[in-house]
């Protein structure tokens, strides 16, 4: 039993140390310009008063009685395919400002042990939660309230990280984060 | 009893070739950026000489042949050790904050890992050569791990691995990483020895090559180190990503409830 625990550990360590070292990094590169860096804030959120609107109440109301059955289903079953796409883009939105925040991370002098691991907790946290969600919306759609506090939050978490490149850039413009012209 | 033929002409190529990457080493000036890994290939080549001398004085089969062999492993051991912090020290200190977070972390796993091989080890009921094995293992287990958590703290922080130091990680954790599974399989399967010999030398010279293209161009000059940030900026950012954070999985543990 041990020495098969002990094969699997030796194997296992030695595809993960591959990997580590092969696999493509997602993260950018510490010595990135300002035009990269504003790749990584959100844009999916923006996107959405269209999705908004086809969130509405008020169009499956009106379909219903005038449109046939079938109609209505295909009707709802795009709806959701839109909003799976559209919870994808915010997940995406989420994660580029998560390497945004261990960029930042990566070039602090000084990092709180409590912050970083609470960093790396939520961010599997929300992987996890996001999956779960999508499994959600298989099933049934998600309701328009609960997209909207999603969008706002992804939004403000955006344009927080906005506020702050700016400030950086204008008070220190020397540092890794390089200007874009 | 001497060596093989084969083993004899093994012993000789690879002695040579570990003489070749040496050479290579000093010659392309490793020693000034990477002191203890060019030890590491100095000792390399010395304990091929100290084993020579002892297989012809007192025979390969003889008690001081045997202690000779295994302290001059365990000296090997220590110092790859030491050159996985050397690598990891070279890839994270330059940014200054991760460097302070990792370096406690990863002397606490290299502390924790070895004295569970001391204690294993030392509790281990079979012969003295299958305690030395479990050391053995224990102690590279140690390389390996510390060597990928440094790894994991490069990947998740964005820095890059790459040039010599990618090849030298290759070779420190390949060679580990099999000596991990091959000396479990000695253990348990004593009679396979030339099976498990095979397999030590194997994992050897695929690290010996390794570290041969590691050597074989000059070190890269030194990457600009990058400027860091004001600490302000980190603790003024970081606890609001971290309420933001917290808020959207609350707000998607709502949704699915």
């Amino acid at each position: 039993m041990t020495a098969a625990l002990m094969f699997l550990l030796a194997i296992i360590l030695l595809v993960l140390l591959i990997w580590l070292l092969w696999a493509p990094q997602k993260l950018p590169s510490t010595q990135v310009s300002a035009l990269e860096i504003k790749k990584l804030l959100p844009v999916h959120c923006r996107h959405f008063p269209q999705v908004h609107r086809l969130l509405a109440t008020d169009d499956e109301k009106f379909l219903t009685g005038r449109a046939s059955r079938s109609t209505l289903k295909q009707w709802r079953t795009e709806r959701n395919r839109i909003l799976r796409l559209y919870l994808q883009g915010l997940a995406e939105d989420f994660q580029h400002l998560q390497q945004l925040a261990r960029l930042i991370s990566t070039l602090s002098p000084e990092l709180r042990r409590s912050q970083e691991s609470e960093l790396l907790l939520l961010g599997l946290q929300f992987r996890v939660l996001y999956r779960m969600t999508l499994l959600r919306l298989a099933l049934r759609a998600v309701p328009l309230e609960e997209t909207t506090r999603l969008t706002e939050l992804v939004a403000k978490l955006g344009l927080e990280m906005q506020r702050f490149l700016d400030h950086m850039a204008e008070s220190k413009p020397q540092v890794g984060i390089t200007s874009a012209t | 009893m001497g060596l093989t033929f084969l083993s004899s002409v093994h012993w000789a190529v690879t002695s040579f070739i570990e003489v070749m990457v040496l050479f290579l080493a000093l010659r392309h000036r490793f020693f000034s950026r990477l002191p203890i890994f060019t030890t590491y290939l100095s000792l390399l080549v010395i304990n091929e000489g100290v084993l020579l001398l002892a297989y012809e004085l007192t025979g390969i089969a003889s008690h001081v042949s045997f202690y000779v062999y295994w302290v001059m492993q365990a000296a090997q051991i220590a110092v790859r050790t030491m050159v996985v912090y050397e690598i990891c020290r070279i890839l994270l200190s330059p940014y200054a904050g991760v460097w302070r977070l990792s370096r406690p972390l990863l002397i606490a796993i290299a502390v924790a890992l070895v004295t569970a091989a001391i204690i294993i080890s030392g509790r281990s009921a079979y012969a003295l050569a299958a305690t030395i094995l479990t050391a053995e293992r224990g102690l590279e287990l140690t390389v390996v791990s510390v060597l990928i958590f440094g790894l994991l703290f490069c990947r998740y922080y964005g820095i890059t691995v790459r040039g010599p130091l990618l090849w030298i990680a290759v070779g420190l954790g390949c060679y580990s990483a099999i000596q991990v599974a091959d000396n479990t399989f000695l253990q348990h399967w004593l009679s396979y020895f030339s099976l498990w010999e095979t397999l030590r030398r194997f994992s050897f010279d695929l690290a010996l090559f390794f570290w041969a293209v590691a050597v074989w161009k000059p070190f890269p000059a030194p990457e600009p180190v990058p400027a860091l940030l004001e600490s302000g900026y980190y603790a003024e950012i970081g606890p609001r990503l971290t309420t933001r954070m917290r808020e959207l999985n609350s707000r998607l543990l709502e949704m699915w409830k």
